[in-house]
This record gives C-alpha cells, structure tokens and sequence, in this order.
C-alpha cells in the first residue's frame, strides 16, 4: 500500500471539469503535451484521472517509463488496444467493466480533495469466482476480503452480493439491505490503518477512561501496577469505557498510585 | 440491515444522514452521522462525539435535537441490531 501522500493529476480538456480539480490541488494536463511532460518528470506517486475516453486519448505517445509509481484512474472503460498500452504505461489502471462500479466524479473528486483518501473507497467489485469483493482505495490500491465478512447480525437479513454499490463518498459498502463502513473494512483487513486508527482515537478520546489511560503512560505505569486494590483487568475496563460508574473508591485508589486528586484523573 | 434515521427534509435536503451501520462489532454502541465526504460517531451509551475530527460543532444543532428527541427508539433500533452490546442492561456495565 502506498502511504506515501499522492500526487493528483487530472487529465482533461474540458474547462469545466479541470476548474472543480484545480480547487482541489489536482495538476492539469489538458494537452498532449502537458501529459508527456508530467509523464517523464514526475518522479513521485502520482494518481492520474481519465474522465472521458476523450481524454484518454490525451494519454496516447507517452515516451518511455514513469520515474515514480504513477496509477490512473479512468470513469470510462477501457478495451482493446488503449487498454494494452494504459497498461503497459502505468503500474495500475482501474476502469470500470460490467463488474466494477465506480463512485460518480463529483464523490471522487471530494475523495481526491481528502486528506485521507486511501481511507475512502472509490469502486469496486464482486468476484464471485473467489467469493471475494474487491474494493479499491482512494490512492487506486485494491484491498481483497471474503464475502463471508459481511455476516449479517442475528435480526438482519443477509448481505444481497448482487445488489452491491459503494456509497456515502466512498465511506460505506451496501450490499442489498446490509451497509458496512469503510472504517470497520479496513480496520479489519489494514494493519497500517489499525495503527493510525488506534493513535487518531487515543488521541481524541477525552473519555475519563481515555485520561485514566494518557495520565498512566505519563506516569510510567503499566495496568497491573495497580494491584492489589485493583486487577489489570479491571483498570483495562475502566480505560476502555466498559464500565459505566466508577465507584468513589476505585477512583480513590486509581488516584493514589497516579499521585494526583481524584478530580483531577479526568482532566488529563 | 443497516437503519437509516428518518430526518426531516431540510436535514435531508443538506445531504445529512443518520444511520446505524451493519458490523459495528469492535465499538461502544453509536450512530454514524453522514454529510458528503465526513462521518462522525456519536456514543449512544455516553451521549457524546467519539471523536474530535470532524469537529462536533459542525453538525448542526436541529439535526443534535432530532437525536435527542428519538433517542430511546435509536437506542432501541442499536440494540436489536447488536443484542449481544446493548445500550443499556448488562450488568457488567457497572463496576464490579
């Protein structure tokens, strides 16, 4: 996966489309000369964006090999021949078939515009054949998960995997009735995401568990070094919101060994 | 299946969402509230945002008051969704 902040670069000669990306940072390559030149000097990671088979034909006599990872998104299809040569000429080229649905531009654009994108999904599939969706990401990297995933809970109806469509700006797979967040997808199926998960949620959870927790780590202690009054287990519950009352005297004694007033437990 | 709270037009209209969303497993009990390309959480069980981005304050107040004004039919829509992480009820949501 790229974590790598990418580079936008849209590709199109309608005055209209290319003044919605420019606002949103994109470079503009409206002839084929533009795209020749940004092709043979932009050495990073770079997304680039078809729009209209018209302007994949902007794309056409690029010379030699990109310096840098450059992947390209087109919201048209691409068959025969033009597809060979995006193919040969960009390290991913996703464009939507019979199978794969995109998100309007408008929704990718916004997902362009986020800081975040790769935490958005643009488009994807079901691959029957494997029993897998396959779902790409706001910087075009696919990530595969089973469709025994989407288990419905005890009251729900199952996931209908021939009514599927990626809604809300990239931020929920809708399988029929049954809805998930990209958030819990790539929760699940992400290692990296679990780790900015975890430190985005640290840092913002003002929940007395979440000061109890921050107060601890300052004070170098570790969960069990609350006992006897109080198991690890039982502080780890407290930090992690599961329980509802703290009892005056669980505060009391969390407060003994942190060295501060009770009160004062929650303001960190 | 995932619920979607009824909001009135205006709301609506702006592109605001309500929604309790299938395979929230790993979280405290929550709605998800939607508009375009941002997602806040708000803790059915605290009453509060879970997060600081978005900022909370740029949800509108009306669309805060529609929640509180249904909230005992939310927490009921959550807890036949998830009865295994109800709202309210499990005794172990007290310190024991």
């Amino acid at each position: 996966m790229t974590t790598k902040k990418d580079n936008r670069i849209l590709v199109s000669d309608d005055p209209d489309i290319a003044d919605i990306w420019s606002e949103i940072g994109a470079t503009i390559a409206r002839t084929n000369e533009d795209v020749r030149e940004l092709y043979a000097t932009a050495a990073s990671n770079f997304v680039w964006l078809a729009p209209r088979h018209s302007d994949m034909l902007l794309l056409g006599n690029i010379v030699g090999s990109p310096k840098g990872n450059h992947r390209l998104l087109c919201l048209e299809p691409t068959e025969g021949s033009i597809k060979h040569y995006l193919d040969a000429k960009f390290s991913r080229v996703v464009s939507p078939d019979d199978q794969l649905k995109l998100l309007p531009l408008g929704e990718i654009a916004e997902i362009f515009a986020s800081a975040d994108s790769e935490d958005f999904f643009l488009g994807g599939t079901i691959d029957k054949a494997n029993d897998s969706v396959i779902l790409y990401r706001g910087n075009l990297e696919p990530i595969t998960l089973p469709l025994s995933w989407f288990e419905a809970g005890p009251n729900s109806p199952q996931p209908d995997p021939d009514d599927f469509e990626i809604i809300d700006f990239g931020q929920t797979v809708r399988l029929g009735e049954f809805e998930a967040g990209a958030d819990a997808i790539l929760y699940e199926f992400d290692p990296s995401y679990r780790r900015r998960d975890k430190e985005r949620r640290l840092d913002s959870d003002d929940s007395f568990g979440g000061a109890l927790r921050r107060l601890r780590l300052q004070k170098g202690l570790k969960q069990s070094d609350f006992s006897p009054s109080l198991s690890a287990k039982e502080v780890g519950r407290i930090e992690r919101g599961e329980v509802k009352t703290v009892h005056q005297k669980t505060l009391d004694s969390l407060a003994l060994h942190l060295g501060v007033a009770p009160e004062e437990i929650e303001t960190y | 299946m995932a619920f979607s709270f009824p909001l009135p037009v205006n709301l609506k209209n702006q592109g605001w969402q309500v929604k309790i969303r299938d395979k929230e497993i790993r979280e405290a009990p929550h709605l998800t509230i939607l508009r375009r390309g941002r997602l806040w959480r708000w803790n059915l069980r605290e009453r509060r945002f879970m997060d600081k981005t978005p900022m909370p304050s740029d949800v509108p107040e009306v669309l805060m008051e529609q929640i509180l004004k249904n909230y005992t039919s939310l927490c009921n829509e959550w807890d036949q969704m998830y009865p295994n992480n109800p709202i309210l009820g499990h005794h172990d949501d007290e310190e024991r």
